[in-house]
């Protein structure tokens, strides 16, 4: 019989308590991965994938404000620009292309936005990819070409159950209590799933947007006079150099227009780590909450084996008289924390990849982000041998424990 | 020319005390003693008399202030504590009285023990052949739990057997079995410990016990430490 053989007996033998400490190591492994996986796919999605964009021109305020609700349709644009300037950056040499848009209606939650319809054929939800409408992607229909057209995000018609055909009624703002235009917009299209928080937003005309009832006579003018034309902002395409990185020049570009009165430039990946600044006490209080949860569940290995071990004093006895030297014994008690420390870690691994599993649809829902559960976030090259090595250590004292014990003592007959 | 007989155990001038060696009187004090290789001895005394701690003098858990204690050949006082571990987990087989079964273990597994730490390849078909041998072949996945006392005893027997020692040490083997199962157990062990070439000590006040053997040792004069104290333990 392996000393490997008496290591599992002995687990085995205490399955109950070896079972418990494996469940909560396992707990606190798995909040560790889970909370890190989220925190890292997070912080891609804000920072990389969910961009597709250089650079917002927007009005004057917060820029954290306007990417929010540029690329994410949270919050509500702090002003509006002229439609002029933005011609005028569009001239820029570095500037490759534009699509300008207007926010601030929405309808049933979700926020609809007049757009130019280049939007679906030109703009790159993620670099080098295209908006589809096709049904193998998932999409239906087509692109709006009249005034009274809509083009729904995939989330959104299935929250809504829009199909195409349907009709409705845009809100003249984005929150409950704000009049409803009596416009009638038909959707004439449903986009292909993409991942991003495109999926839950309305599309309109940007055209739609100046000649909507309600909407006063000066902004019914802007539809026919390109001067006094207002939008909220333009996603830019900016010029690339070798390697494929953005221009340098966009800095000049964002001094210039920074200088302006009429508008700023906000480029997407230079504000959203301010964002990840504001919320990460958060996420390092979640992160604090799951390694005390693992420390914990060590912690209860080592009750678990200081408890076992009065127990077991009789059998680490015999096995010294069966030759076993302390040294043995020591190893024994050593292995079997690591063990059960490691089938907790392991396990917990899996579970925290399942919890991200069963998280990705409702994170999905409510902010648009795509999660994958097969993320290996930095934090998971680690934490398995650390919680081995963690586990060594809780073991230590009750090794040292049976490493002392004195086998004529335990070993005399019980009457 | 006379051919002489390595002994298996060769005791001399053994003094044992336990505490403050300059105030504390000998538990053991034992001037000689020996034992041929293959020969079996009963040592009996009544209780208190020092005959376990004379048995774990021999296994290599006690070791005496003063003397020689050789067994097969190697003085035990001249080794350190994992080398004797080393030494009985390759020569000396153990009986306890409470036969120490380990209660996790079914009786294949516990006899198997009984050969791991004897740095030796496992011979399980001799394992087997044992567990046969002590009428046990066909309880060989029981738990000790499931097996009687003196089942529990047989796989007691086996397991010292197992790795196939010089020497089985048998504290009080019958202590806790009914006097028809003493006999047939003493029976057993002999039988046994013959057909596998391996001398034995056995320790007991029982007189069935003492006399099914022919070498009886009554351990008050082989344990000169009452002596002088005029006790009897």
């Amino acid at each position: 019989m392996s000393f490997w053989r008496i290591v599992l007996k002995s687990l085995r033998q205490h399955w109950l308590s070896t079972g418990l400490a494996v469940v909560s190591i396992a707990l606190g492994v798995a909040l560790l991965v889970a909370v890190s996986s989220l925190r890292e796919q997070t912080h891609r999605n804000f920072t990389q994938e969910g961009l597709g964009v250089d650079a917002v021109l927007g009005p004057k305020g917060s820029p954290l404000q306007i990417v929010l609700n540029a690329l994410y349709h949270l919050e509500e644009m702090p002003g509006k620009i002229p439609w002029t300037y933005y011609q005028k950056v569009l001239k820029s040499d570095i500037v490759t292309d534009g699509i300008a848009f207007a926010t601030g209606h929405s309808y049933a939650g979700f926020r609809v936005n007049a757009i130019d319809a280049r939007f679906f054929t030109d703009f790159e939800y993620l670099p080098g990819r295209h908006f589809s409408f096709r049904p193998e992607d998932g999409g239906e229909g087509r692109p709006f070409q009249s005034r009274d057209e809509a083009v729904a995000g995939s989330q959104a018609a299935r929250a809504l159950r829009l199909e195409l055909d349907s009709t409705f009624n845009p809100t003249c703002g984005v929150n409950p209590g704000d009049p409803v235009h009596n416009d009638r917009l038909r959707f004439v299209g449903i986009l292909a799933p993409t991942g991003t928080p495109h999926d839950r937003a309305i599309y309109i005309p940007l055209a739609t947007f100046y000649t909507l009832s309600g909407h006063g006579a000066e902004t019914q003018e802007m539809a026919v006079n390109e001067e006094h034309r207002e939008i909220s902002g333009a996603y830019l395409k900016i010029k690339r150099i070798r390697g494929g990185a953005i221009h340098p020049g966009i800095q000049d570009l964002q001094y210039n227009i920074n200088q302006s009165s009429q508008a700023q430039l906000v480029i997407p990946s230079e504000v959203l780590p301010r964002l990840f600044d504001i919320i990460g006490w958060v996420d390092q209080v979640l992160m604090g909450i799951a390694a005390l949860v693992t420390a914990l569940a060590l912690l209860f290995l080592f009750v678990a084996l200081v408890s076992a071990l009065r127990e077991r004093r009789r059998d680490l006895a015999l096995l010294r008289c069966l030759g076993a030297t302390r040294r043995t014994v020591f190893g024994l008690i050593l292995i079997e924390s690591a063990a059960i420390a490691l089938l907790g870690a392991t396990l917990g691994l899996l579970f925290g990849h399942c919890i991200v599993a069963a998280g990705c649809p409702f994170i999905r829902v409510e902010t648009g982000l795509r999660f994958s559960a097969l993320y290996i976030a930095r934090i998971e090259l680690l934490i398995v041998p650390a919680v081995a090595l963690l586990g060594l250590l809780a073991g230590l004292l009750p090794a040292i424990q049976a490493y002392r014990l004195g086998v004529l003592k335990n070993l005399a007959p019980v009457s | 020319m006379t051919l002489t007989v390595p002994m298996i155990v060769e005791i001399n001038d053994l003094v044992l005390q336990y505490g403050n060696v300059s105030e504390s009187l000998p538990i053991l004090s034992v001037p000689r003693w020996e034992l041929q290789p293959n020969e079996q001895v009963a040592v009996s005394g009544p209780s208190g008399s020092g005959k376990s701690t004379f048995l774990n003098v021999l296994a290599g858990l006690l070791i005496p202030q003063s003397g020689q204690v050789s067994v097969c050949g190697q003085d035990l006082t001249r080794l350190g504590e994992a080398q004797r571990d080393r030494f009985r987990a390759r020569h000396i087989g153990y009986i306890f009285q409470t036969f120490n079964l380990l209660q996790g273990y079914s009786a294949l597994e516990n006899v198997l023990l009984g050969a791991t730490f004897s740095h030796q390849a496992v011979d399980h078909p001799h394992i087997r052949a044992l567990l046969e041998r002590v009428g046990l072949g066909h309880r060989l996945h029981h738990r000790p739990a499931h097996l009687s006392i003196g089942e529990q005893q047989r796989v007691a027997i086996a397991r010292a057997l197992a790795k196939r020692p010089e020497i089985i040490l048998a504290d009080e083997p019958t202590g806790s079995l009914d006097p028809g199962h003493t006999r047939e157990i003493v029976q057993l062990l002999r039988d046994v410990c013959r057909d596998e070439r391996c001398s034995l000590v056995v320790v007991s006040h029982e007189p069935t016990v003492v006399g099914a053997f022919e070498r009886r040792d009554a351990f008050l004069t082989v344990n000169r430490a009452f002596a002088s104290q005029g006790a009897t333990g």
